[in-house]
């Protein structure tokens, strides 16, 4: 059954509130260390320390507030840390790059290029030849299943649709990180479902580090091999728990209700969920 | 996804529908303009207008004729078409830039924002006197007129492109690695490009507007000119064949302009 730990289990890189693990980490695919965020005099993120491994899938969850969103916008160099450091594979963070990709719930999609030019964008600007494009924009288009509209406009695609191509267009520039922040946000419930599947099979064939920003608990459960729980006011990390169901995964499992409950009942303990 | 389908099909069956009324709409109009030439025609006829100042539709087109025939229209047209192109070319040439510099730059358009927004509301005509005084009576002032009247449509538009441009997709591109240029050429400048083609299809428009007033000034060709020595000789038939004209162009060029920017800006028209 699921093991819920404050601090990581023995297969687990240490991920803890508190630091003080100096060597032997550069291989962590993201270390946070003792990041503050301050925005003037709002704290939105207070003193933390994460380890993400290659590979693995992290849910960043937690009501509105909770700094889940600018602890991503770190991880992807949008915001520098007040305080603290923060490494990918090593390398100190300074701006976006992109090793790490990302994806957006207002998708980001370009409206004045096809789906196509879209997902050669990145690659495109690398310098790709264009029988590679082309290559490329086969392979992620069939990923997401959206060849028959490769030629589409984002314009003309259904919501689910524009996120399938944003989330292709994301992989098809081979980061080593995919960073998503609330990406099936806006799309209705069957949708997001759906997606959610299809993200966990890319996921399974192309074993990239997730890291992936929520506020519902049925997502992260649903998603995560751990679930940073975050609260608000200021944004901390609360608690992180082993996600150790079995994949696949099955929603209707008492394994995955048996988790909410518990995540909800640590959101009510610390009395913030829903801020 | 079974109800993609559904959404894609939706925007074909729309522009099928507007296709249809689109030549319904033509049909009217030329139902409206026949209408209203065939009432003016039998006003003229049974006396109801003077023909000193209202000539006959029939009387005015005998006019037209004749100035094509003569070459006077055309050469007219030719001279006032040149004046319109070489004044928008003037508008476009510092409308753009300027309009970009404010829309990317807060200090600049902290700056300059005062200062355009005093001389906006400044009509084309009022600076005619002055126009004359600083440019002449030639060429000069009145292509200096026309740039005024057509400045501010495409400074307007293009300042509002350039401010238009939506952070996700500069998160997006940069994450996607794109340097500094890249996020302009790729990010900036699509974005801005749709409202700048409407600009200049406005600017045009108001190009033409000013026309006749710069064509006041002392000219010796062109429709405005045309017009102003009509009513001079008084000929109000021919005044009715610029004015006439000027309607007709404007029509066909605004009409062709709106053609080429739904062509070359496709993706917003979905």
């Amino acid at each position: 059954m699921s093991v819920m730990q404050e601090h990581g289990g023995p297969a687990a890189t240490p991920a803890t509130r508190a630091s003080g693990h100096a060597s032997g980490e550069t291989s962590a695919a993201l270390s946070i260390r003792g990041v503050e965020v301050r925005y003037g005099e709002l704290l939105a993120l207070q003193k933390v320390d994460l380890e993400v491994r290659q590979g693995e899938f992290v849910c960043l969850l937690g009501p509105s507030g909770c700094g889940k969103t600018t602890l991503l916008n770190v991880m992807s160099g949008f915001v520098r840390p007040t305080t603290g450091t923060a490494h990918t594979h090593g390398r100190a963070i300074q701006e976006p790059g992109p090793d790490r990709g990302m994806v957006f719930q207002e998708y980001g999609l370009f409206p004045w290029l096809t789906v196509k030019k879209n997902i050669q964008y990145g690659p495109r600007l690398k310098g790709m030849p264009a029988e590679e494009l082309e290559r490329i924009a086969d392979r992620y288009c069939a990923m997401v299943g959206l060849e028959r509209f490769r030629d589409s406009y984002p314009g003309q695609l259904s919501g689910g649709m524009r996120q399938r191509a944003a989330i292709a267009r994301a992989l098809a520039n081979q980061p080593e990180i995919l960073l998503m922040d609330e990406p099936f946000g806006a799309l209705d419930a069957m949708t997001r479902q759906v997606l959610q599947e299809e993200l966990l099979r890319i996921w399974e064939a192309q074993r990239k580090t997730l890291v992936f920003v929520t506020h519902s608990i049925a997502e992260a459960v649903f998603l995560a091999d751990r679930i940073i729980v975050m609260s608000a006011h200021p944004g901390r990390i609360e608690h992180i728990v082993d996600n150790d169901i079995e994949r696949p995964r099955d929603r209707t499992a008492d394994a995955h209700f048996e988790m909410c409950r518990r995540i909800e009942l640590l959101f009510q303990e610390s009395g913030r969920h829903g801020g | 996804m079974p109800g993609n389908q559904t959404k894609n099909a939706a925007p074909a069956a729309l522009f099928a529908r507007g296709g249809a009324t689109g030549r319904g709409q033509t049909a009217l109009a030329f139902l409206s303009v026949a209408v209203v030439l065939i009432l003016w025609q039998a006003a003229s006829h049974f006396g109801v207008l003077n023909p000193a100042l209202v000539p006959s539709p029939m009387e005015v087109a005998a006019s037209a004729i004749e100035a094509i025939r003569d070459g006077s229209l055309l050469h007219n047209t030719a001279v006032s078409i040149g004046r319109v192109l070489l004044g928008f070319v003037v508008a476009l040439v510092v409308a753009i830039p300027v309009g970009m510099l404010m829309g990317m730059s807060r200090l600049v358009q902290g700056v300059t924002e005062p200062l355009i927004e005093l001389l906006r509301p400044i009509p084309p005509i009022a600076l005619i006197p002055l126009a004359i005084l600083w440019f002449g009576i030639g060429e000069a002032s009145k292509v200096a007129i026309i740039a005024y009247g057509a400045f501010f449509p495409i400074f307007v538009s293009t300042l509002a492109g350039f401010r238009d441009v939506d952070p996700v997709h500069i998160r997006a591109a940069r994450t996607l690695g794109a340097t500094r240029y890249e996020l302009f050429r790729d990010v900036v400048l699509p974005t801005a490009y749709p409202q700048i083609v409407t600009g200049a299809r406005l600017g045009m428009s108001m190009a033409f507007i000013v026309l006749v007033a710069a064509e006041l000034i002392a000219s010796s060709a062109g429709l405005g000119y045309m017009i102003n020595y009509a009513r001079i000789t008084f000929k109000t038939d021919e005044i009715f064949v610029g004015i006439c004209t000027i309607g007709v162009l404007g029509f066909v060029l605004n009409k062709g302009l709106l053609e080429l920017e739904r062509r070359i800006v496709r993706w917003k028209y979905l």
